[in-house]
């Protein structure tokens, strides 16, 4: 259990939050009493079927909602200072690159719209771009991408203000086995050059598995958290890893979670 | 990336001209599996180049020989054939020449006052769309006002000349950028307005940076079907109270049974109408490159 001896430091405190959509009458409770920590340089994956608020999570966080009761700490504030000072990155489903724009100037947006130079974020986007592996594209349209090149440029752009969280909304679920399998992995060479505290959406159980430091398994009407598991980076290739006896039963241990609610 | 370039290499048995990828110059860098359909396109948009031309070099003939005027029973002075209407244009060179100037004036000075106002208007109700919503329909209105209701009363406000028509040309350009505009402006992704947010982007950063970008195409559109409307805005304007102008000639001309001349305005009104049309175009192949309709595969 080598993340449980890491001295753990909280990043991101979820304090009984509850959110509720709709108006009076018509109210459907998307979270309920969540509370749960994220630690510094941690990934940890929000898991569940669709319908278990772990988008609406991950927006809470983001500051693009606010929740109906309960509080979001991030270090010592509350998450509007947080995206005010841009302190995280975030990448959604579908990569939102802006089409007028090619890669680099793509990546580039957010230091622009902070009112940095020109000459001050160069530098940075060019070493950004070779880290994701685009540089002989870098003058490309996102049209002329490919979906997986073009998610890379999502991820380039969210690291751009080098900020010490990543939240990430299913970013490869839209992409085809071999691309995802690709990008899971440049994403774990990323958090170890980058010790970056992500915050990691999805509904797949293996990449949850695969990727994380721990999971949070959460379940659905209400979304609510189901139980937080501990998981355990091996070494080794991709094949290695995936075809280990320890990956298939810690998968077999979260599918567990979600057969109990079923029966 | 390594995993497209193999997928292409798979494929590549399977579609037919080969070498010919192999020698457009962009699939070396670009490396993508849809460059088999991107030549074909290219060979598709290449070809009917000469076809809008051939087809209205046999339309003149056939008109020319009197194919129309057999067909719908007419007479020589009620449709004059192409080689009369373009003695017409010779003898009169130098009038329809200030006259298409006159009238020109008027419809690109209406048409860009106006699609400017519906433009501002559009801009304005972006930024409060509770209100804005029902100050752009209420603008909308104005496009049911039919032009014989608005030519007399414009012509009465502002006088007979280039005035009136300028203000005819600008009401009936107005509603139709501000409605345009307005939905281009309005019509953007949640997510990536979720993105700006995430960045802390100001309302004035995310109108510049992604609205005015994305509404760019429809106000493209909104000047091209303006430039049209422009047109017949100039020239009805003309017909009622005016003393120069193509509207003011044509329907003197017609009134005096003077056909070719008639029909001189009528060409020169056309091709008026085709030039300006390429020239917004032109503009907008030049601002809005990464259109899906102004692609070029490089």
């Amino acid at each position: 259990m080598l993340s449980l001896d890491r001295q753990r430091e909280t990043e991101i405190r979820i304090d009984d939050v509850s959110m509720v959509f709709g108006r009076k009458g018509r109210e459907v409770t998307a979270l309920s009493h969540v509370s749960f920590e994220v630690y510094r340089s941690e990934f940890v994956s929000l898991l569940g079927p669709s319908g278990c608020g772990k988008s609406t999570l991950l927006r809470l966080m983001a500051d693009l909602l606010e929740p109906t009761s309960g509080q979001i700490t991030i270090g010592e504030e509350v998450p509007r200072e947080v995206r005010l000072k841009r302190k995280f990155g975030i990448v959604f489903q579908s990569p939102t690159l802006f089409e007028w724009r090619t890669v680099k100037d793509n990546i580039e947006l957010p230091m622009e719209v902070l009112g940095l130079k020109k000459s001050e974020y160069s530098a940075i986007s060019e070493r950004l771009i070779d880290m994701v592996g685009l540089t002989k594209f870098k003058h490309h349209y996102p049209w002329q991408l490919s979906g997986g090149m073009q998610q890379r440029v999502a991820i380039a752009r969210a690291l751009s203000l080098d900020p010490p969280i990543l939240l990430m909304d299913e970013p490869f679920s839209a992409l085809d086995e071999f691309t995802k399998e690709k990008l899971q992995l440049d994403l774990l060479d990323i958090q170890r050059q980058t010790k970056k505290t992500i915050v990691f959406v999805t509904h797949s159980i293996p990449e949850a598995v695969f990727l994380s430091d721990r999971v949070i398994v959460m379940s659905a009407h209400p979304g609510r958290v189901h139980s937080i598991l501990d998981m355990e980076r091996e070494e080794g290739s991709y094949e290695q890893i995936r075809n280990s006896t320890r990956f298939h039963e810690m998968t077999a241990q979260v599918r567990s979670c979600f057969l109990i609610r079923s029966s | 990336m390594k995993e497209v370039t193999a997928v292409n290499t798979e494929q590549s048995p399977v579609s037919a001209p080969l070498p010919r990828i192999a020698d457009d110059p962009a699939s070396g860098l670009n490396a993508r599996v849809h460059h088999t359909k991107g030549s074909s396109a290219r060979k598709e948009s290449r070809s009917p180049f000469w076809l809008p031309i051939g087809f209205g070099l046999v339309f003149l003939m056939i008109w020319q020989l009197k194919g129309f005027h057999t067909l719908f029973r007419l007479e020589l002075y009620q449709l004059p054939i192409p080689s009369s209407i373009a003695k017409a244009i010779q003898a009169n060179s130098d009038l329809l020449w200030s006259y298409s100037l006159y009238t020109g004036a008027e419809m690109i000075g209406g048409c860009l006052i106006g699609s400017a106002i519906g433009l501002f208007a559009a801009v304005a109700a972006s930024f409060g769309p509770q209100a804005g919503k029902g100050a752009i329909t209420l603008l909308a209105a104005l496009n049911a006002v039919p032009i014989v209701a608005l030519a007399p009363v414009m012509n009465n406000w502002f006088g007979d000349g280039v005035a009136s028509k300028i203000a005819i040309v600008s009401i009936m350009t107005m509603a139709t950028m501000a409605v345009s505009a307005y939905k281009g402006l309005r019509s953007v992704e949640p997510a990536y307005l979720e993105l700006m947010h995430a960045y802390a982007a100001g309302r004035f950063t995310i109108f510049l940076k992604l609205r005015f970008r994305l509404a760019l195409p429809t106000i493209f559109t909104a000047l091209k079907i303006n430039m049209a409307t422009g047109i017949i805005g100039a020239i009805v304007g003309e017909f009622f109270i005016s003393s120069r102008g193509l509207g003011f000639l044509l329907s003197d001309q017609i009134k005096l049974g003077n056909m070719p001349i008639a029909w001189s305005c009528i060409v020169i009104a056309a091709v008026l109408g085709i030039v300006l049309y390429y020239c917004i175009q032109l503009i907008e192949r030049l601002a809005v490159p990464w259109h899906v309709a102004q692609r070029k595969r490089q």
